[in-house]
């Protein structure tokens, strides 16, 4: 039988073998895998905040990119999604009401998300809605809304 | 006002919006112009006839009204 080497991880201090220590480089990290794991979970926990900020950066600094890779996830395998979002609106009847207000309020201050949801029911895709074309719906929509209200008067 | 660009067309519906009275002519001004700059936009986004669109555009609401001097 072949003698596996082994090594000791300086967290816990336990002789593990050389397999349950990532490797980093040419050489093997020092803390086995389990430790590394709580680590990055105790890590996550602590600086929760800031982690999801920096998520939310880049997701807008990207966000083309994101909503492709997020239609591309959601194409491969639809059923998925649907019966996980299914279960997470059973699980969370309240989500409805909260989202119904979240909506009704860009819908009010004419916010980017909702310009956008009426540019692409016009058609229009993601890389084709620039700051601009936003800028001018928002103008078109705020004389539809005056037209509707002077007329109601 | 000649309409170039989104950001021309954005500054004429600013006016538009600016002026808009509660007097039927102006209601219906502003409502022409509302739907035929939806028609622009869309135009100008499927990049295609920009400039026919905007060409038609100068014999259609913008230019309908006396607007001298611009």
């Amino acid at each position: 039988m072949r003698n596996e080497l082994k090594k000791i991880c300086t967290k816990c201090g336990e002789e593990k073998p050389l397999s349950e220590f990532a490797k980093q480089l040419e050489r093997r990290r020092s803390h086995c895998r389990v430790c590394t794991i709580a680590a990055n979970k105790e890590y996550r926990l602590i600086n929760k905040g800031r982690m999801n900020e920096q998520q939310r950066k880049k997701r807008e600094a990207n966000r083309f990119e994101y909503r492709a890779g997020c239609k591309r996830r959601y194409e491969a395998n639809p059923e998925k999604f649907r019966e996980k979002a299914t279960e997470y609106r059973k699980a969370h009847p309240e989500t409805k009401e909260r989202v119904a207000v979240i909506a009704a309020k860009y819908r009010e201050n004419l916010s980017a998300p909702y310009i956008n949801q009426t540019l692409m029911s016009r058609g229009f895709i993601g890389e084709q809605i620039t700051p601009d074309l936003i800028a001018a719906q928002r103008v078109r929509i705020k004389i539809i809304r005056a037209i509707k209200e002077k007329e109601m008067k | 006002m000649k309409i170039n660009n989104i950001r021309d067309l954005e500054l004429k519906m600013c006016r538009v919006l600016e002026e808009m009275t509660p007097d039927e002519d102006s209601l219906k001004y502003a409502r022409e112009v509302a739907n035929f700059s939806g028609k622009l936009l869309k135009a100008q986004c499927v990049s295609m006839a920009w400039g026919e669109v905007s060409g038609k555009k100068q014999t259609l609401p913008f230019m309908e009204r006396n607007e001298s001097g611009e």
